[in-house]
């Protein structure tokens, strides 16, 4: 896959960092990050606006003060703590790289049991203290269905809430009122979102190898990947930087933020090498459930982190 | 003509002495195993292997799309010091005795109601199987949707009538989410004990019941000691049954919480099931699974030992 990633990459303005990262071991693609799947915070404006937040906080302390003003006002926040694999990974993945605190570091060394971390846990705990009830329980759907019916004032969610609501009539007002912004940075201070790669794979043992890689490089030219994005409605983001130029960013102004996400996210493994060991620790909810041990009182700080250190070093043993 | 009937008749053959192939031929067993082999080959391959499989790849550290190397007990050793083990297994000790504890109580109270004379009977009869006849998954999205933290009906209802401010936090809290996935299995399995006690009851002949009122016996005498003692063979088997299907049960869990709110419902099912396919790891996921076999089958050994006694199937002193 050498040849098309590179032919696109010089033709395109190169690959994000994060898609490469993704789809490469050494110096050689073993796919072609196709798209990117955006999510971001996605808020009602009017309830902002009414928590005395005109902008969209930009750093932690400011994010925590408004879901404690949004809580205040009774348009509570909420973010999934259960099982929900890509809303409840997505956010607290964020929340713990913000803190400079890490699953594993370069070099893959389990790395969790640490200050950093602990700083996350209290800065989640109090985060969750203003969530609306429920977030425990949770799954991808939740949110949505949430904050479509009006219950949910912001959560982090890819574009599926906006273009649910735009596309039903009887919703109009609550698309207008809904709005998208970028996640808040950490102490680290700089964006660490994630937002995961799709890879399109060819077969190795496929009889036609240049003609699959010839419908890679046909797939992500920019007379059929403009409509492909179009088609996408902003929920999948290019990997190529010069498709921030796609109409489908300027359509909807609302739209535009969605396409930075594979511009702003580390790839799954956050430092660590990605593989398929962030992937079983991703998959396997450590994350999620030390921070939800935590949050929901089922563990304190400490036994939460020892018992997340001790899977992780299962997996990267 | 006169020629045919004139000639000679064959000799009769000669008696040859039965060959080794002759016997086997004849022999009933040997049919009999032939008979056999077709339902023989379907459980070694559908039931007996993929056990096996399971077993072996306990001791191996298999991922998906990799084969694994034996790494004996490492995963059973990894798993004993695991928390979110243990309670997977206390989870799903629980689940089963209560839940199998009430499916027996209310199916016994269901059969010996429907065992009754009244208007509509086959109709009940029938009505009563209806949880569960619908598929699990479908009723465990709709007892998903009764249970949702922001939508549920129980918690609109009685916002409504003014009993709550708030919306019960049925699945996000552990106690709730473990009484409330608990209650959905107990209303899936209900039908199955009621129904297969009721055809249990029918069994019982009525003239011990006679001979009994012309005794004097009152109600709770005639259930006691008529119908419960013949009514402890299919009391045993319904029972096994049940507590394995439940003591297995993967899909309400999975629909309605995942196994959330942190770990608090995950059973040794939906624990084997995320990390074996979800997380990739095959070998510890089996570990898991194979972790049950002692459970299920001291259940069973305790329904076949029961089974066997008559003591326990006919009352007091005939043993």
């Amino acid at each position: 896959m050498n040849d098309v990633a590179d032919y696109l990459g010089t033709k395109y303005g190169g690959w994000t960092d994060a898609a490469a990262k993704t789809c490469k071991l050494g110096n050689d693609w073993l796919g072609i990050p196709v798209a990117t799947n955006g999510g971001y915070m996605t808020y009602r404006k009017s309830a902002t606006d009414k928590a005395g937040f005109k902008e969209f906080p930009k750093d932690f302390p400011g994010f925590l003060e408004m879901c404690k003003a949004l809580k205040a006002n009774n348009t509570p926040a909420g973010f999934a703590l259960g099982h929900a694999s890509g809303d409840a990974n997505g956010w607290l993945h964020w929340l713990l790289w913000g803190h400079n605190a890490w699953t594993v570091d370069k070099d893959d060394k389990v790395i969790i049991n640490s200050p950093e971390t602990m700083k996350a846990l209290e800065y989640a705990k109090a985060l969750s203290e203003t969530f609306i009830p429920g977030v425990a329980s949770w799954n991808d759907s939740s949110n949505n269905k949430a904050f479509l019916a009006g219950e949910l004032y912001c959560t982090l969610n890819g574009i599926s809430i906006y273009v649910a609501a735009k596309t039903d009539p009887t919703k109009k007002e609550l698309a207008e009122d809904t709005y998208h912004a970028l996640h808040p940075i950490g102490p680290i201070g700089k964006p660490t979102e994630l937002q995961l790669a799709f890879p399109i794979l060819a077969f190795n043992f496929t009889k036609y190898p240049n003609a699959a890689k010839a419908f890679v490089a046909f797939m992500l030219e920019k007379a059929q990947y403009d409509k492909w994005l179009d088609g996408a409605q902003g929920y999948l983001t290019q990997t190529l930087n010069a498709y921030e130029s796609a109409p489908v960013w300027t359509a909807d102004p609302k739209n535009a933020v969605f396409a930075q996400a594979s511009k702003r996210t580390l790839p799954a493994s956050g430092i660590g090498t990605p593989g398929e060991k962030a992937a079983t620790a991703i998959a396997d909810f450590i994350v999620v459930d030390m921070f939800a041990n935590y949050c929901t009182g089922a563990k304190d700080a400490k036994a939460a982190m020892v018992e997340a250190e001790r899977q992780l070093k299962r997996i990267y043993r | 003509m006169a020629d045919i009937a004139l000639a000679p008749r064959r000799a009769k053959t000669e008696i040859r002495e039965a060959t080794a192939w002759d016997k086997l031929r004849h022999n009933k067993n040997w049919l009999g195993f032939w008979f056999m082999v077709p339902a023989m080959a379907f459980l070694i391959f559908f039931l007996a292997y993929p056990l096996g499989l399971g077993i072996w790849l306990s001791f191996t550290d298999a991922r998906i799309g990799r084969v694994g190397h034996y790494i004996g007990t490492e995963n059973y050793e990894w798993l004993w010091d695991d928390s979110i083990f243990w309670l997977s297994v206390f989870n799903t000790l629980l689940y089963t005795s209560i839940a199998s504890a009430i499916k027996f109580a209310v199916g016994l109270y269901l059969a010996l109601l429907l065992n009754e004379r009244m208007p509509f009977k086959a109709l009940l009869r029938a009505a009563v199987l209806i949880p569960f006849i619908v598929p699990t998954v479908l009723s465990a999205l709709a007892f998903w949707w009764i249970f949702d933290s922001q939508f549920s009906i129980i918690s609109w209802s009685l916002k409504h009538l003014g009993l709550i401010t708030q919306n019960i936090n049925f699945l996000g809290d552990s106690t709730w989410a473990r009484i409330c996935v608990i209650f959905a299995n107990i209303w899936r399995g209900v039908p199955f004990v009621a129904i297969t006690l009721l055809a249990g009851l029918q069994t019982v002949q009525p003239s011990l019941y006679e001979a009994a009122t012309l005794d004097g016996a009152s109600r709770w005498q005639m259930f006691r000691f008529i119908t419960y003692p013949l009514l402890t063979p299919i009391i045993a088997v319904v029972m096994t049954f049940s507590v394995l299907f439940t003591f297995t049960d993967f899909q309400l869990i999975w629909a309605m919480t995942r196994g959330g709110p942190v770990n608090a419902t995950h059973l040794m099912a939906t624990l084997s099931y995320q990390r074996a396919i979800i997380a990739g790891q095959l070998g510890e996921g089996a570990a898991i699974s194979s972790a049950m076999i002692p459970f299920l089958l001291a259940a069973i050994m305790v329904s076949w030992f029961g089974l066997q006694r008559r003591k326990w199937q006919q009352g007091e002193s005939n043993d």
